[in-house]
């Protein structure tokens, strides 16, 4: 993009915007947008709300930004809450917040140390997720996928309370099919892969693999089969 | 369509030998359609299946073209929305992608043109794949080419094939979504029915490679 002559959009206070073109789009108050946004970076400090689509080079979430339709980016970082209407398209995602997606996320790279929920496919070469609450998705597809359960060592009494009772600290997933995979504190219909380890904590009705099979005592395998 | 036609996407693993790593970033790239991605039922919950025909020549292809192409090369080229290529005149003549007649027909048709786009080269391409095959003559070329040139971008990147049909003489063409079935009475001759999709894909690889193996 040919960003010689785009200006930047800049919100501090409140306001609203039409979207269009710029070169950097920075929130730190209120804004709405009423319309598709093109720019090189968007970082949302404050809360925002983008009634179209997004496509930026770079994205950055620290407050709460809700996205309407798309959103395109080669790097995206949460740190606040992301809601998307659509589908997520990234080379890179790392999030440490909350972040919903209606639609498939596709990336390159999908690191998690957050809460997520992805109502389609999440498929990404490198799938790499801490669990620290309830996360979910519709269908996980890769080459190496790592789920594994975060240090929650120095949670308060209440935390432990809740996680028992209403928020546990598990995956739910229909289907994870990759090359190599290791899970644990997941609860899956279907498993499939070429190397599959299965952790602590899972429940999963059906796993085929192909070369390798490995499985916790601690873990929950109704059915096994190689292929 | 009935489900002979599917194939499982287990099937398609075993049959050609790639892992879920490389679908997957085979789907990412769009190098695979959505819409090839059928989602159905059975006892083990949500499957996926694919057109058994369509996918296995296309892994094939990708198979045989990944050494010598990165995949988002591979991607522009397999992606039906056509990419940002002009040629000139000179060029297309130079390049010998078309015959000359189809060129001429062209011009006459619908005018000249200083730069040729992607869209203008793919419709002199159809209509010269029907003319060195026979199947019509220059006038029903002319049908051919106006039909393409006011209707094609209506259908705006989407799959679709190109009908052409003859009774008792009279020859009429009409362009139409791929994944629809259309029947006709006994008496119509379909003379051809080609797919776009297929032809671009084919007119890319010889503007890539420079087309030098047409006659």
């Amino acid at each position: 993009m040919n960003n010689e002559y785009l200006s930047d959009l800049i919100g501090n206070g409140v306001g609203d915007s039409a979207g269009g073109k710029y070169r950097n789009v920075i929130i730190n108050g209120v804004m709405g947008i009423k319309g598709d946004v093109e720019c090189t970076d968007f970082e949302c400090t404050g809360v925002s709300k983008v009634d179209g689509s997004v496509k930026a080079e770079t994205i950055l979430i620290k407050g709460v930004n809700n996205i309407k339709g798309d959103a395109e980016c080669k790097e995206l970082s949460v740190e606040g809450t992301l809601n998307i209407g659509r589908g997520l398209n990234a080379e890179k995602v790392e999030l440490n917040g909350a972040l919903k997606v209606n639609d498939d996320l596709n990336s390159e790279i999908f690191i998690s140390r957050g809460g997520f929920t992805i109502n389609g496919l999440l498929n990404a070469e490198t799938i790499d997720i801490n669990l620290y609450t309830k996360c979910r998705a519709r269908e996980i597809g890769g080459q190496s996928i790592n789920v594994c359960k975060g240090n929650t060592n120095n949670t308060n009494f209440f935390e432990k309370i809740l996680e028992t009772i209403a928020m546990p600290v598990k995956l739910f997933v229909e289907t994870i099919e990759g090359d190599d995979i290791y899970i644990e504190y997941i609860n899956a219909k279907v498993v499939r892969g070429n190397n599959v380890k299965i952790g602590p904590g899972s429940n999963i009705d059906i796993v085929e693999y192909k070369d390798k099979f490995e499985k916790d005592e601690n873990a929950n395998v109704k059915e096994f089969k190689k292929i | 369509m009935d489900s002979n036609d599917l194939i499982s996407k287990k099937e398609l693993l075993e049959i050609t030998g790639i892992s879920y790593g490389q679908l997957y970033r085979w789907k990412r790239k769009n190098l695979i359609p959505e819409e090839w991605f059928i989602r159905k039922s059975t006892f083990t919950g949500q499957e996926t299946f694919f057109p058994k025909a369509k996918i296995l020549e296309r892994v094939n292809k990708i198979l045989s073209m990944k050494d010598d192409l990165s995949l988002d090369d591979l991607a522009n080229m397999l992606s039906p929305n056509t990419s940002e290529i002009v040629l000139s005149l000179d060029e297309i003549k130079k390049r010998n992608i078309v015959s000359l007649t189809s060129i001429e027909l062209y011009i006459k048709t619908l005018g000249e043109e200083k730069e040729f786009s992607f869209d203008s080269i793919l419709y002199i391409y159809i209509v010269d794949k029907m003319l060195v095959t026979g199947d019509i003559n220059l006038d029903e070329g002319k049908i051919i080419l106006e039909t393409l040139k006011e209707n094609y971008n209506k259908f705006d990147g989407k799959n679709c094939d190109l009908v052409f049909l003859r009774k008792f003489g009279i020859s009429t063409c009409f362009l139409v979504s791929s994944t629809s079935d259309v029947y006709f009475e006994s008496g119509t001759k379909i003379i051809r029915r080609l797919h776009i999709a297929g032809l671009i894909e084919e007119l890319k690889i010889k503007l890539v490679n420079g087309g030098e193996f047409h006659e």
